[in-house]
Parts: structure tokens; sequence; C-alpha cells
């Protein structure tokens, strides 16, 4: 409990850390329409939030990113757990994932578009099939790690196929899956903001693509760093404490 | 019906084969014997000379040798060398893993280990997560109960209370019990047959039937005998004395 705490200050001192560097680096740079402040950037993002703008683009964007995401480790999860235990089936998914892996993230989102629309459906398949691949490396991995002793044992006692995959699989699978669910969040709603850009009329990425337009640096940065601030609360409100609970068993041995 | 149940090993020969240097020599040679609900089969012989690869033979999770193994149906308890517990679990939900409907505080007091339903498996010794194991094979109401030196790591008075229990669980509920051990007193106390492996490759060197309890003199005559038949044995009480 402690160790936690600790941690846990540690991250807040090194994020204010962060904001300290930014208000000198504003104050030094004495160039408010190109670094603005935290100040001017808060009372934008104020503004935006009173008005309904930013919590209206930012729960959009949520959505997207956790329905992308949300499809990236089912399918991803899935397909790899199988290619980890079936030879035959990672010989026949394989080539896709390293196809996919290397698919330009702009050729798959443009595509995707082209070939369903400019909707939201075509939004978070793209984000999907950028992200799955990496699911599938990662849990592929975690399956064919599995102990074979432990597989032996839901053998001999012809263990029933829930059973098994609960109490014995996916307790080994869960670091593997942790680690794609931690790195996948981040890289999703980075890639939906790419995905927002270029064809939605609403969402973060729609919004950063408009203050651009008008070198308006206090609304790209109170986007932004809005949107970084709710990833880091689900992060440490969700991520971490199922992380550290599903591994509890681990600081006893 | 148990009486039908009957265990048929025929085994010609077994090797080990690995991708980078093809088949090996066998390792185990011409093993044939059966066996019926209700014995104890103690599978005696020195470490490494193959007992438990006889034992996962029987049990199915070996299928790469020359013969035939009949196992008979019904409800498979199995114990292996090391514990195999689910360090994750409590040893309570170890237990219903394999059997979700149990009395679990009347089973870890029948291998003498009360108690420790709600500890993880990382605050066990190894004696006392073997112990679970025996009674996680034991939960499943087993017909064959196949233990891979169930009373290694145990204190004496403890390894002959179980080894008594299991000799005695056989006898009621008709279970035929295979387990392996290189102690030939574990083994004369536990068992109603004796079969010993030896040589290189091992073979069945002895099957012999262990004389009932109250014929002391007759076990103690077969103990001689195997002891002066079998080096690895006397060699055995000699480190042991």
């Amino acid at each position: 409990m402690a160790d936690i705490r600790t941690q846990q200050a540690a991250r807040a001192i090194s994020l204010l850390g962060l904001v300290a560097m930014w208000w000198i680096g504003a104050h030094v740079a004495e160039a408010p329409q190109m670094l603005p402040g935290p100040l001017r950037v808060v009372t934008f993002a104020w503004r935006e939030t009173v008005d309904g703008a930013l919590p209206r683009n930012v729960c959009i964007t949520l959505a997207r990113a956790l329905a992308a995401f949300g499809v990236a480790m089912l399918a991803g999860g899935v397909c790899g757990y199988l290619a980890g235990r079936f030879r035959g089936i990672d010989a026949l998914i394989d080539v896709w994932a390293v196809v996919a892996l290397n698919l330009p993230l702009l050729v798959v989102v443009v595509l995707t578009y082209i070939w369903i629309g400019l909707n939201d459906v075509a939004a978070v398949l793209a984000v999907a099939i950028a992200k799955a691949p990496t699911v599938f490396v990662t849990i592929r991995e975690g399956a064919r790690a599995l102990d074979p002793r432990l597989e032996e044992l839901a053998a001999v006692y012809r263990l029933p196929f829930r059973r098994r995959l609960r109490r014995i699989e996916l307790p080994q699978l869960m670091p593997y899956i942790s680690a794609s669910a931690r790195g996948g969040l981040s890289i999703t709603w980075k890639i939906v903001l790419v995905v927002e850009l270029l064809g939605r009329p609403n969402g973060v990425g729609f919004m950063l693509n408009l203050y651009f337009q008008d070198f308006n640096v206090a609304g790209i940065l109170a986007y932004g760093l809005a949107f970084a601030a709710i990833m880091l609360l689900v992060e440490t409100v969700l991520l971490q404490p199922w992380e550290r609970r599903t591994n509890a068993w681990r600081s006893h041995a | 019906m148990r009486g039908e149940a009957m265990l048929e090993v025929r085994l010609q020969t077994k090797s080990f084969t690995s991708p980078d240097h093809g088949t090996g020599p066998p390792v185990l040679r011409d093993i044939a014997f059966c066996a019926l609900p209700g014995e104890v089969l103690a599978v005696l012989g020195h470490s490494g000379i193959g007992k438990s690869t006889l034992l996962r033979i029987c049990i199915g999770l070996d299928r790469d040798f020359v013969g035939s193994v009949r196992l008979p149906p019904g409800k498979l308890g199995v114990m292996f060398q090391e514990p195999r517990l689910l360090p994750w679990l409590t040893v309570e939900e170890n237990l219903r893993l394999v059997q979700p409907v149990l009395d679990v505080s009347m089973l870890l007091e029948e291998v003498l280990l009360p108690g420790v339903e709600k500890v993880l498996p990382s605050a066990l010794s190894i004696g006392m997560a073997r112990r679970v194991a025996l009674a996680r094979a034991l939960a499943v109401n087993p017909d064959t109960l196949v233990l891979d030196e169930p009373l290694a790591s145990l204190d004496r008075s403890i390894a002959a209370a179980l080894g008594a229990r299991i000799a005695d669980r056989a006898l009621r509920h008709g279970v035929l019990v295979i387990l392996s051990t290189h102690d030939l007193d574990q083994a004369l106390a536990m068992a109603s047959r004796i079969l010993v492996l030896a040589d290189n490759p091992a073979t069945l060197s002895a099957d012999v039937v262990v004389p009932a309890r109250d014929a002391a003199g007759e076990t103690s005559r077969l103990r001689e005998h195997l002891l002066t038949k079998f080096t690895f044995l006397s060699s055995q009480e000699m480190a042991r004395s």
C-alpha cells in the first residue's frame, strides 16, 4: 500500500514538474501565439467547456476510441489466442498479421473511408484494423508461453473448456492482455485523432484541424491536453487497479 | 462393475524423440502387466529409471511408444511428481477446480492438512503443496488413482499415515492405485503388488505380490529377497543406515 502511495506521489510530482517547465518555457519565449502559458490554455479550455464544445467533442472521440479499442482487443485477442494454440491457424493468420502490421495507417484510413463511407463505422473499423495486429502478436506470444504442465493437468481432469480458459489460461495470459491494453489505449486514441482529422465532422481530431487552420495554439493545446488528461484518468482509475488486482498473487509468490 | 475394469499395459519399447536428435535409445522395454480395482501397485525403481514415464504412458499423457495401454473407464485422479498447483488460486479454489461441489475441509483433514483453505500455494512448504495435490487427486472420487512419488518430501510419520489412508481407500472403495516410489519400505507398507523396474533400458524385473499386513514374517522375507536381488535397493538401505 505504501508502495502504491509513493508511486502516486511520484507521478503527481512529475506532472507538476512538467507544468512548471511549460510555464517557464512560455514565460521565457514571450510569444503567447506560439506557446501560450498554462493559465491561458486553461482559460480557453474552461470557455470551451462552458460552451459545451469541449465535453461534447471529447465524449465523441472517447466513444470512438473505446469502441475501436474493444474491437481491436477482441479480434486481436481471439485470433492471437487461436494462433498461439494451433499451428495451423497461426500459419493461416500470420501472413495477414505481417501485412496489416506493415500497412501505413493512412492507407488503411483512406481505403476504409472509400469502401465504407465517411461514417463512424468506417472510423472505428480503421482504428481497429490499425491496432488489432499488435494485440494479435502480443497475445499470440502469451498463448505460446502457456505452461504445458498445466495443460496436462486440465487434460487428465477433463476440465470443461470454459473452466480451463477462465481458471488456467486467462490468468497466464493476463500480463500479455494488460500490456496490450495499456499500450493499446494510448495508441488507439492517437489514431482516432488522425481518422477524425481526415473524415469526421466532429471529435477532438476535427477540432484540432479547425484550430490548426486558425493557428490557434491555445485551442490545440486545450483539446489535446484535455483528452490526454482523460486518458491518464482512465489509466489511473481503471487500468492500473485492474492490473494490480489480477497480478496480486504474484506479490505473495 | 469395477471388477471388470482392468488396467492393461503391453509396452514393447519407449524412446524419446527430439527434433534435433531424432529418436533416442529406448528407456523402457518389455513391460507388461494388468491390474484390477482395489489393487495398489507400487512401481519401484531408482531415480531416473523411467517410473514417471511409465505412469505418464498409463494415463495417456505420453502416446509416443510401441505397444498398447488400456486404462479402465471411470474417473481418474492424478498426482504429478511436482504439485502443479495454480499459484493464483487459493488451496480451496485449486481443489474446486477439478470438483466444484466438494467438502474441502473434510478432504484437507484426510491429507492431514486442516485449515489451509484460504492460503495461496506460495505460502505452503513443498510437503504441504504435495499434500494439496494429493487432496486434488482424491477430490474427484477417482476409480483410478495415479500417484507419482506421493510420499516424497513428507515427514516419516505423516508419510506412514497417508500411505495407510491411500491403501485403505483402495480396499474400501475398490480404487485401483498405481504409485511410483524408490523407497522399498513405503512400497511394502502401501502396496498389494510391487513392480520393480531395473536394467538399462528399464524392464519389468519383478512383479511380486505383497503378503497381507498380518503376515509380518512373509513381508520381511520378501523385503530381504528384494534387497538381495536388486543392488539399487541395498545401496539405498546402506545410504540410509
